[in-house]
């Protein structure tokens, strides 16, 4: 039986790494889906009410070496993300993939419109909501950047498999199971 | 309708460097950036785990470290899981979190992240995690809840640091406040920087066991705050579990859960300071089905020694925790040092040979 490494009295915090500013920049939302997604907002501010992102950030990063994923400057907004998801259905998600995946355009203006046709078709003004979540609300560029990583990280084409689990998310929020946390 | 999967979880650490450094870090050393095992890699090899284990089961990746916030592409690690159709949670210290990566993992379909605390006061946070840290851990918990996230709690009961009633206490009032979602207990074990600390681990049985009363006790007072205990010798206490208690399915291993560290090895328990395997040289298939120590394991009620060979409940816990005992004797297979059943009380009618 090995012994007592170090008689140590106590806990003892380590000296922590002064802060600093955290990554401010997006990085993940590309300049194409960027434009696109400019030109739309634009196009739909008539009909919107939210306001420009706010770019406040928590200093958090200790050091140049540790720096936090960072992905936008937007603004939470806790209620886009379930609006949005509870909102799709297979068929609108199906559409949005189309768009992605066939023309590789990152239209997010396309991806808009569907939301928003087919989205009506779910309640009324539910199109116009989502289409001003995706498009104006202060999430847009974290969902915008979303659809766009996960089309860049699918297989050339795509698989059944990558396609299904995609339009599945679209459409319910989540995949799997991950209401539990069974680990260590 | 598809029929409900049985969950398996592949603990994926994403590097081990951090930006604290916890006195009772069970990584020790904290160096590696990013795991040399790219996520793409793992996924090739979970589908041929699939394969082994069975299409039945749901995969669930919980994405670790060091800690997790310091990976910039995390969010896009998030998005290449999603794609293969697996489950995703956050294991971090939530000291790094802001309102945008905390939205941003929400739209990735990351629905729960889990939170380190080592007590439920900024006095004994932050002496094992530094001055000024509960604060900034609770301004995390507080911008993953305004994010929408799901948020549990991770305390590490350290002997004679956190677990005096009043110390338990401060963290079931926190729970509460802060509206967690779980609130899950482990105990410290000697592994990593915890093997400078063996005043706080658990090397008799009497004081755990008065410490899982305790922890019984005040789930019963709390009955709006969900608690887990994720230990094997919870199982021996002989009480009714208040129904927002749970004692959870531990011990993991050979049984749904694989960890793959930030230096490629594969561990059957993450606090099991002994590997199964190294990505390096074999995939998760050949260790699953091929590795002799994780076989040994899974049966060890064979092998198994002194009064947990005789013991009437060996088949619930099994021993214990190996983690326990390898930290403590550096021997596997022995009782758990924390048991408190003396083979001596047992009664002679119960004995059975395993």
């Amino acid at each position: 039986m090995p012994g007592p490494v170090n008689n140590r009295p106590t806990p003892q915090s380590q000296p922590i790494q002064s802060s600093g500013p955290a990554n401010n920049t997006a990085g993940t939302v590309g300049a194409a889906a960027g434009a696109a997604a400019a030109a739309v907002a634009a196009a739909a501010a008539a009909a919107a009410s939210a306001g420009p992102s706010d770019t406040a950030r928590v200093p958090v990063a200790p050091s140049a070496d540790f720096s936090p994923a960072s992905v936008s400057t937007s603004q939470t907004d806790p209620g886009n993300v379930a609006i949005m998801h509870a909102a799709l259905n297979d068929e609108t998600a199906g559409q949005i993939f189309d768009v992605l995946s066939d023309n590789q355009s990152n239209d997010f203006a396309q991806i808009a419109l569907i939301l928003k046709t087919e989205g009506n078709a779910l309640g009324e003004g539910k199109g116009q909501e989502i289409f001003q979540k995706l498009m104006v609300g202060k999430n847009k560029e974290q969902y915008q950047a979303m659809f766009q990583e996960a089309i860049s990280a699918m297989s050339s084409p795509p698989t059944a498999e990558e396609k299904a689990n995609f339009i599945q998310f679209l459409a319910e929020g989540t995949v799997g199971v991950s209401e539990d946390d069974p680990s260590c | 309708m598809s029929t409900p999967k049985k969950t398996f979880v592949i603990q994926y650490e994403v590097n081990d460097a951090c930006n604290l450094r916890c006195s009772h870090c069970y990584h020790g050393q904290k160096v590696i950036k990013e795991n040399p095992i790219s996520l793409k890699r793992l996924l090739d090899d979970i589908s041929g785990l699939k394969a082994v284990i069975g299409e039945d089961h749901q995969i669930t990746i919980c994405l670790s470290g060091g800690e997790a916030f310091l990976r910039k592409d995390l969010m896009n690690l998030a998005v290449q899981i999603m794609l293969k159709g697996h489950a995703c949670f956050v294991l971090t210290n939530g000291t790094l979190v802001t309102p945008d990566n905390a939205s941003s993992l929400l739209v990735r379909g990351v629905k729960l992240v889990r939170i380190s605390v080592d007590g439920g006061t900024a006095e004994l946070h932050d002496e094992i995690r530094g001055k000024g840290q509960f604060v900034k851990t609770l301004e995390g918990i507080r911008t993953f809840h305004e994010a929408g996230q799901q948020v549990s709690l991770s305390c590490t009961l350290m002997r004679g640091f956190n677990d005096s009633p009043e110390q338990l206490e401060s963290l079931f009032q926190l729970a509460r406040r802060e509206k967690i979602h779980k609130l899950n207990f482990f105990r410290m074990f000697a592994h990593g920087d915890g093997k400078e600390m063996p005043e706080h681990v658990y090397s008799e049985g009497t004081r755990f066991k008065a410490v899982l009363d305790k922890l019984w006790d005040l789930s019963a007072a709390y009955p709006d705050v969900r608690v887990v205990i994720k230990d094997p010798l919870a199982k021996n206490i002989e009480r009714a579990l208040p129904e927002n208690l749970h004692i959870d399915v531990c011990c993991y291993i050979r049984k749904n859960y694989l960890s793959v560290a930030a230096t490629g090895k594969v561990y059957a328990c993450r606090k099991l300071e002994k590997h199964v395997g190294d990505l390096f040289e074999n995939s998760l298939a050949e260790i699953w089905s091929d590795n002799p120590l994780l076989k040994q394991m899974d049966e060890r009620r064979e092998y198994m020694e002194g009064k947990c060979r005789t013991c009437p409940i060996n088949t619930e816990c099994k021993g214990g925790c190996l983690a326990a005992s390898y930290g403590q004797y550096g021997r596997l297979f022995v009782p758990d040092p924390a048991c408190w059943r003396e083979e001596e009380n047992l009664p002679e009618q119960e004995l059975v040979m395993v």
